[in-house]
């Protein structure tokens, strides 16, 4: 093996044959990522930045900040930031906590474990606008299940869907249910990483389960939960597709549950406001970008672990 | 010996009540599906349907071109499916065994490319799409969709971990590159190519927001747009809804019932190392 | 097919792993390439199979300069150090996959790969997969394969260093009796000085990047160039003594000890050198040179007595006949045969007899 190491400082000669047959094998694949990922990005830029439209020449007469400074007056915009705020900062602790429990016990040696890793996992395959509809029954005001089971501890039926008050709730208790199996998952993961012999030794030491959950699990889990934690803030913070089929499409019962991404849509797709999308889409992006280096960041500083 | 025992019934007992929640939405789906428009709308819900009936699939099918949707679903996905594949392949191949200067640099390029958002991206994709005239086509839901740098990325390390000798064995018994990526390295790496092509037919299937944008028609739907128009054409009627929402859920859950382990792992790892 | 290599040099980087080198191996000889991990042989096998291109130099195969060739191209078999079998293929499907290659039709070459199977005695068990094989039977499998596609030259990567010491003797003559029936011309690497000698027609024995010496093996046991190939073969390890020459006599660095061995008038007075000897060259009371010595240790090894002598401060082995008594402690006269002495420059290695 050793020998092969070498193969690598050994620089490549530029040949005929060493630029060219590469370049086949990649062409493909990077043709679809420059149309369809290079370019689109580097021209959603370009637009946030345009202004000044013409209509005689139909061009734009300069790059400044106009549409930036359109979305952050506009009160959607500051809405969907809000709301997104909120969506992820309530989704993303709960389901963790929640998903560190669950993982935590099908870690344990149990019986059917299979069975028990459909249950839990099987949201994560299943479409989101169609189980969102299953919600939007679920949550139904006269006759869905969940207010009927409200009913039975005798608390009064919740109008979800309909009264503003209840659409984030809504929202965010559909949110966990559909994150959780992808952070188990990861979770569990990162716990089947954990060596055995920390356990044993803890037992060996008389330790009781759950101080071995303070002292063992919970520290020596922590990189996989800080990662958990950022790429669900990520994922969250493009929240649109949960979104759109318990309110029939629209962002909420009174339009008061905007997020950045349906903002995005809706300036773009149904008022063709290309410039403030393409800003407010510019804006994700930072956001994202911004999480991204944390993530890095975090994942280098364990990688050590 | 008692507490262990306790402690044993409580996890069994917390996992059971969790299961529940979790599998709760789609049993109450099924459910409702099969019960008629009376006993849907009635208090106290009942937990199985007094009378039985398929109508509502049949009705599902005859007021919305389900079938339709459905046939439109499996083209995308195939499509999307072999032609990722296919350029996911190749690209993998020369960045895990091709020599070439500057690879290093373009694969962390493309890497970092990663952290684009797809939303970002619709405002210009869609152009380009109607640019190509290819708006309300399958093909809109095909094209922007052959190339992904993750699935890339995945198999470029499974590749690396095949071992240089069997490399230059194939080399000196006179194959190819191209022979060598086909009889040699693409049958080692068949579990993890099916996987790779298992998420991404998973995610075309379940694809929402850009069928949306570019499909106008009811020809060229696939099932999670078509589902959505079909509440706000035929109005809502739950029990007929939930034998949509059945149909488009169905091949999903069937396929992870039997593909569990290998898209947990691939998810694990695409998770912790993407 | 005869193989020339001219001026052949590899450089990594800064690194030169083979340097300025020059061989000819003769068709239907079976080389080995012989010498500690770095010195280059492998770096050497995998230029002449095409595997990594050279950086200055040339390579022919019966006069025809392949140096630019992928190895596709090359017409050589090889086989691997972890015989890089393919994992999802049958032992049959492996020896057969040069062939498919080239296009041969299936029921040709599936009667050829049988018939290579019987070659190297593994027809037996062509339906399995590599992983249900011991080691010494897919290093044959991978023996078969290279030789699947009639190569001109075959190639071998370390191809023992896997296997336990006994199916290495097994597999080492197995190789042997191969390359006999083929007479294919065959390059093998390896750091194992028996393996190396007990085989190979010739022997390149290799030290950072050099050539030391290209022999037949007798003549790199009996006739080293300098001190590293007395040092490199022979087990036990030779005999290895520092001093200084005084009046044609060799006197030990601490002047414990004094030979008269008659150095030749060309070695100069108060020179460094290494006086190295073979266990076998010693001889129990001998007419000529002699100096008295005091056994420490006795060895029996089979047939053989293996004796542990202080010479002056030093300690050397010697084999001494069986019909010999010896006592541990015993002070006995001892000198040395003709065969087996040699005089090298304590710095530079060069011989001097």
């Amino acid at each position: 093996m050793k020998k092969f190491i070498k193969r690598d400082i050994d620089k490549p000669k530029l040949t005929i044959r060493t630029f060219l047959e590469p370049l086949l094998f990649l062409a493909p694949f990077l043709i679809g990522i420059i149309i369809f990922t290079v370019y689109p990005f580097i021209n959603v830029l370009l637009i946030s930045f345009q202004e000044g439209y013409n209509f005689l020449s139909q061009q734009f007469l300069s790059y400044g900040l106009e549409n930036y400074r359109m979305i952050f007056q506009d009160e959607n915009f500051i809405n969907s930031l809000k709301n997104t705020g909120i969506y992820m900062f309530t989704v993303v602790p709960i389901s963790t906590a929640l998903a560190i429990i669950i993982a935590v016990l099908l870690n344990q040696k149990i019986k059917f474990n299979g069975v028990f890793q459909t249950a839990y996992f099987l949201p994560m395959v299943t479409s989101v606008t169609a189980v969102g509809l299953v919600w939007k029954w679920m949550y139904n005001f006269d006759y869905g299940i969940i207010n009927y089971l409200l009913t039975l501890f005798n608390v009064d039926a919740i109008n979800w869907l309909n009264d503003p008050k209840y659409n984030m709730p809504a929202l965010i208790i559909y949110g966990i249910w559909s994150i959780l199996p992808f952070t188990i998952i990861l979770l569990l993961s990162g716990l089947q990483n954990i060596n055995e012999q920390y356990y044993v030794a803890a037992r060996a030491d008389g330790a009781k389960p759950f101080r071995i959950f303070r002292r063992i699990t919970v520290p020596l889990l922590a990189p996989t939960i800080g990662l958990v934690l950022i790429i669900n803030i990520i994922n969250t913070s493009k929240v649109f597709d949960e979104l759109f089929p318990l309110f029939n499409g629209r962002p909420g019962s009174a339009y008061s549950l905007y997020t950045v991404v349906y903002y995005l849509y809706d300036m773009f797709y149904v008022k063709w406001e290309l410039g403030p999308a393409a800003a407010s889409a510019t804006i994700l992006f930072i956001l994202v970008f911004i999480l991204t280096m944390i993530q890095l960041f975090i994942q280098r500083k364990w990688s050590n672990y | 010996m008692k507490q262990l025992q306790f402690g044993k019934i409580l996890i069994y007992l917390l996992l059971i009540v969790g299961a529940i929640t979790m599998v709760f939405p789609f049993f109450w789906m099924f459910i409702s599906s099969l019960k008629t428009a009376a006993e849907v709308n009635t208090t106290p819900p009942t937990l199985w349907p007094s009378i039985l009936t398929f109508d509502n699939f049949i009705y599902a099918f005859e007021t919305a071109p389900f079938a339709r949707y459905f046939l439109n679903s499996v083209i995308v996905a195939f499509f999307n499916v072999v032609l990722t594949g296919i350029t996911t392949i190749l690209a993998a191949f020369a960045f895990s065994r091709l020599k070439f200067p500057g690879k290093e640099v373009l694969f962390s390029l493309l890497l970092s490319l990663m952290m684009i958002p797809f939303e970002m991206l619709i405002i210009t994709n869609y152009t380009t799409i109607a640019d190509l005239g290819l708006i309300d086509t399958l093909s809109a839901m095909i094209i922007p969709f052959t190339s992904s740098i993750f699935y890339t990325y995945i198999l470029r390390n499974f590749f690396q971990s095949i071992p240089d000798s069997l490399y230059h064995s194939a080399r000196i018994d006179g194959a190819s590159n191209w022979k060598y990526l086909w009889k040699i390295m693409v049958p080692i790496a068949k579990p993890a190519i099916i996987t790779i092509l298992l998420l991404n037919a998973i995610s075309s299937w379940n694809a929402f927001m850009w069928p949306m944008l570019v499909t106008n028609t009811t020809n060229n739907r696939t099932l999670p747009f078509g589902l959505y128009a079909f509440i706000s054409e035929s109005g809502v009627r739950y029990e007929v809804l939930m034998a949509a929402s059945t149909i488009v859920i169905l091949p999903m859950v069937i396929l992870f019932l039997f593909m569990r382990k290998s898209i947990v792992s691939s998810v694990a790892q695409g998770g912790t190392k993407g | 097919m005869e193989i020339n290599i001219n001026n052949l040099t590899k450089k990594f980087g800064t690194t030169t792993a083979v340097n300025d080198l020059s061989m000819t191996v003769e068709s239907g000889k079976l080389v080995a390439l012989l010498g500690p991990s770095g010195c280059g042989k492998t770096t050497l096998l995998n230029m002449i199979s095409g595997i990594i291109p050279s950086t200055t130099g040339q390579i022919l195969f019966d006069g025809k300069d392949v140096t630019n060739l992928p190895p596709d191209r090359r017409g050589v078999g090889m086989v691997f150090q972890n015989y890089a079998l393919y994992p999802h293929m049958t032992v049959l499907e492996n020896i057969c996959f040069p062939l498919e290659i080239k296009k041969i039709p299936k029921k040709e070459r599936r009667e050829r790969a049988m018939e290579l199977a019987k070659l190297v005695h593994i027809e037996d068990f062509v339906k399995r997969k590599p992983a249900q094989l011991s080691g010494g039977q897919q290093q044959r499998v991978a023996i078969a394969r290279a030789l699947a596609k009639n190569p001109d030259i075959l190639l071998l990567d370390e191809p023992l260093s896997n296997l336990d010491a006994k199916l290495r003797i097994e597999m080492r003559e197995e190789i042997r009796r191969i390359q006999r029936d083929t007479n294919v011309t065959t390059i093998f690497v390896t750091h194992d000085q028996e393996e190396a000698s007990s085989i190979a027609d010739s022997v390149a024995l290799f030290k950072l990047g050099e050539i030391q010496q290209y022999e037949s093996p007798n003549e790199l046991y009996d006739n080293p160039a300098n001190a590293f190939v007395a040092d490199f073969l022979g087990a036990p390890p030779i005999n290895k003594l520092y001093g200084v020459v005084k009046n044609r006599k060799f006197v030990l660095a601490d002047e414990s000890m004094t030979l008269d061995l008659e150095i030749p008038h060309s070695v100069e007075d108060g020179k460094q050198v290494l006086l190295a000897f073979r266990a076998e060259t010693i001889r129990m009371n001998p007419e000529k040179v002699s100096t008295s010595a005091t056994v420490k240790e006795i060895y029996t090894l089979g047939r053989d007595k293996l004796a542990i002598f202080n010479l002056g401060t030093k300690l050397v082995r010697g084999y001494v006949g069986e019909d010999i008594e010896l006592a541990i402690g015993e002070r006995v006269q001892v000198g040395f045969k003709q065969k087996g002495i040699f005089l090298f420059d304590a710095e530079t290695g060069v011989r001097y007899f």
